[in-house]
């Protein structure tokens, strides 16, 4: 028990949704299915990073806003870091994303083209988040694709 | 009307936007509506939070809501600095991605997808946003 409330404490972390997947499995009694329920409350924004040969694919679910849209910074920062600036988001799943996590991805996009070392592309975008994007403006500055196969093989 | 208060931090971003979804709901709002209130007040009060209160945990966010007949009436309200809307540029949405400036999306969000964007500020008094959006069955009249 303590050691399932020390993981509902940290409900600002990035929680892995196999976890949550698990965790439901194993619910029988009242008392698991309500910390369940808590658990799949807090988690807020899922990133799940993969190195392919030729770009890193980033599968970013959930909602990106002011709190989160620092994690997903953090998680390209790092991919830069490393010289790699050839980048899919697969945002299949994202649920939501505000001005802020729009900024976030811009500024990736500039990072990326600078010297024409690299680009983001988007793949599976959902139609929210399509119209979000075309409402900032921003469509023309990403390839969309309609699956991440084809977004990976464009590198 | 309906009212909740919550501390001005990015974390109650998540329920602030649940709140006005369960009023837009309420309000027999369809899904696309809904998502949208969930986008504007959202930029809302994370411009309260970075603007009025330029920074997390200075103040508290007043959210209310009323439902009429014919429209969803949101409201937030805050303590901290009044900011004159007609000071924020437009984004200039044509211009390449190099070029782009982060002032002005949120607030062009809002305009876009409510019917009505209205600003009041009273400084340390209470700074009041409302933000109406009509019941679909009227908008075309």
């Amino acid at each position: 028990m303590d050691y399932l409330q020390g993981k509902i404490v940290r409900g600002k972390d990035i929680f892995s949704r196999a976890f949550t997947n698990y965790l439901r499995d194993i619910i029988h009694s009242q008392y698991l299915r309500s910390v369940g329920h808590i658990i799949e409350n807090l988690i807020i924004i899922e990133i799940e990073k993969s190195e392919l040969k030729r770009c890193v694919l980033l599968k970013v679910s959930g909602r990106i806003d002011s709190a989160t849209a620092p994690r997903l910074q953090e998680a390209i920062n790092e991919i830069a870091n490393e010289g790699k600036y050839k980048l899919v988001l697969d945002v299949s799943s994202l649920e939501f994303i505000s001005s802020g996590g729009l900024w976030v991805l811009v500024n990736a996009q500039k990072k990326c083209k600078r010297f024409n070392r690299g680009e983001v592309v988007l793949a599976q975008v959902p139609k929210r988040i399509h119209d979000t994007l075309d409402l900032a403006g921003f469509i023309p500055y990403f390839k969309i694709f309609e699956d991440s196969t084809a977004a990976v093989g464009s590198f | 009307m309906t009212t909740s208060i919550f501390k001005g931090n990015y974390s109650n971003l998540e329920y602030i936007r649940e709140f006005f979804a369960s009023a837009a709901k309420l309000a027999g709002l369809d899904d696309e509506s809904v998502y949208d209130i969930q986008m504007a007040v959202d930029e809302a009060a994370s411009n309260i939070i970075d603007h009025a209160y330029k920074g997390e945990d200075l103040g508290n966010i007043e959210c209310s809501y009323h439902v009429t007949p014919e429209e969803l009436i949101i409201s937030l309200k805050d303590f901290g600095e009044p900011f004159d809307p007609e000071d924020v540029e437009s984004p200039d949405l044509e211009s390449d991605v190099c070029c782009r400036k982060p002032r002005g999306l949120g607030l062009h969000f809002m305009k876009s997808l409510m019917d009505s964007v209205a600003f009041s500020f009273n400084g340390h008094g209470g700074n009041v946003l409302t933000i109406i959006k009509k019941k679909p069955a009227l908008k075309n009249k």
